[in-house]
């Protein structure tokens, strides 16, 4: 095994970087921004949570004729859940549309990609779509 | 996995689902919100912003006041990379926070899980209850509470969390198994023996053995609730592969000459310099001659000089927001010289790949 105590030495310098430690940003000039942005990001996640559980209730009402927790819970259909993430893209941007004016569902959903960057590049990943 | 205040929801692949479906729910709500006030965005509030920061003459540093410097400059001239960067802040600690609770609901049962598949097989599982690990190891990397090291179910957390983080790339393991598809094997073709390095939750080990049938396939990684949990993962893969917890740069402990190909998934981004100098090192004397080495990572300076070096906004706010803290001392850097210098002959790089084909680079046979 390597000199450990040669390498701690060596890596003193790390304590100090950017993003050692938790850090407790603020991206706006009044902090309370930063909280009412994050507490609307969240709420709209419940509200979403909420609408998908009346749906998945109508459909079983619809199909099955009875709905219970257990049955909720347990609920996996293909094309109920492709008409769900429309649904859902739709339902983030028309609440979060204004923050930047227009913005569309980019195509390349790859989060490696874009954050380097790269998203121009081809890889063989496209044709392993899932 | 049962508990009988919770209904049993199955797996997703071979990752536990959701104690709830209101948890899977909202955590799919949260990876689209990261597609659609994230990644869309970026296209315009990023060049936008960083023609401000240059403007302003702040310059990138790997500091506290470099950081705060684009943060001020965001808080008074750039809403928009504001609520950017709020975004990516909120949602990151909002997925990992409602992953951790959903999973603390059945934590006792996870653990007797861990605990029945560490005697289990196929394969195995080598660890130590009594690691101490490095103080590097222990940031909470990407905001994952406990990062990858401080809890005892840190890899089941970093298997459900990197599927919201990633989006749909994520999705069974499909990103893993294309990299395996493409790993490219010695000149002369013999796999034997496998070695990933710095493994996670074993996606990668799993499909180079897939790929591999034959292959003796072997995982290291850091962290016990890492490699635990890949051994969990791959049992119920019925892939029968070898997880042991080992730091990178403790490789040295292992036989010289002994693998044939070696692999490292984003690693080095990940990990401070002298421990990618010391991995670097370690592989080189792993590998049997003519063996390969595989690195996908982020590109760096070494190749791609006029590339994305980390720089303004998303250097500031991924590295210390997001919790990359070596992130920007590996894209300035010049790994390819590095690999040279360790004595490896540099097949292929092309920093446009990289998550896919990374780069390949064999160990020169004997008199070469």
């Amino acid at each position: 095994m390597g000199d450990r105590s040669a390498l701690e030495a060596e890596l003193e310098y790390v304590k100090d970087l950017p993003g050692f430690s938790r850090t407790n940003p603020q991206f706006f000039s009044d902090p309370m921004i930063d909280k009412l942005l994050e507490i609307t990001l969240l709420m709209a996640g419940e509200i979403w949570t909420n609408r998908d559980r009346h749906m998945v209730m109508e459909h079983l009402l619809a199909t099955e004729g009875v709905v219970t927790p257990e049955r909720i819970e347990a609920f996996k259909d293909e094309s109920f859940a492709q008409r769900s993430e429309q649904q859902r893209l739709q339902f983030i941007q028309r609440i979060f549309g204004c923050l930047y004016g227009d913005i569309d569902v980019p195509e390349d959903r790859n989060h490696f990609r874009w954050l380097t960057g790269k998203e121009g590049a081809q890889d063989t990943t496209d044709s392993h779509s899932p | 996995m049962l508990n009988e205040d919770y209904p049993d929801r199955g797996n997703v692949g071979p990752t536990p689902a959701m104690t709830s479906r209101a948890d899977e729910t909202f955590l799919d709500y949260i990876a689209d919100l990261r597609s659609v006030l994230m990644m869309s965005p970026a296209k315009k509030v990023h060049p936008k912003a960083n023609a401000v920061i240059e403007a302003e003459g702040i310059e990138t540093k790997a500091t506290a006041e470099s950081v705060e410097a684009v943060r001020d400059v965001v808080r008074r001239k750039l809403p928009e990379a504001g609520v950017w960067a709020r975004v990516y802040r909120s949602t990151q600690q909002a997925f990992w926070n409602r992953v951790c609770e959903s999973y603390g609901l059945r934590e006792d049962a996870f653990l007797r899980m861990l605990e029945e598949s560490d005697q289990s097989g196929p394969g195995s599982v080598e660890w130590d209850p009594d690691y101490v690990y490095p103080d590097y190891a222990k940031v909470e990397i990407h905001l994952q509470p406990g990062g990858y090291v401080g809890h005892p179910l840190a890899g089941l957390r970093y298997d459900y969390g990197t599927r919201v983080f990633g989006g749909k790339v994520s999705e069974n393991d499909y990103l893993h198994k294309a990299m395996a598809a493409k790993v490219p094997t010695p000149r002369d073709g013999r796999v034997e023996r496998i070695m990933d390095i710095a493994c996670s939750v074993g996606k990668l080990t799993c499909a180079l053995k897939e790929r591999f049938p034959q292959a003796e396939v072997w995982g290291s990684d850091i962290s016990a609730p890492m490699v635990r949990y890949a051994h969990y993962r791959a049992i119920e893969q019925g892939q029968t592969v070898h997880f042991l917890q080992k730091a990178a740069e403790d490789l040295d402990a292992l036989p010289a000459d002994h693998f044939d190909l070696v692999t490292v998934h984003i690693l080095f981004h990940e990990v401070p310099t002298p421990v990618v100098d010391r991995t670097i090192a370690n592989v080189y004397r792993l590998l049997r001659p003519g063996g390969t080495f595989w690195i996908s990572d982020f590109p760096s300076l070494g190749n791609d000089p006029h590339g994305l070096h980390y720089t303004n906004l998303l250097g500031a706010i991924d590295s210390a927001d997001n919790s990359e803290p070596y992130a920007p001392e590996f894209v300035r850097s010049n790994v390819e010289a590095k690999l040279q210098k360790a004595g490896f002959s540099l097949r292929y790089e092309n920093p446009a790949d990289m998550n896919v084909h990374g780069r390949v680079c064999d160990k020169p046979m004997k008199g070469e």
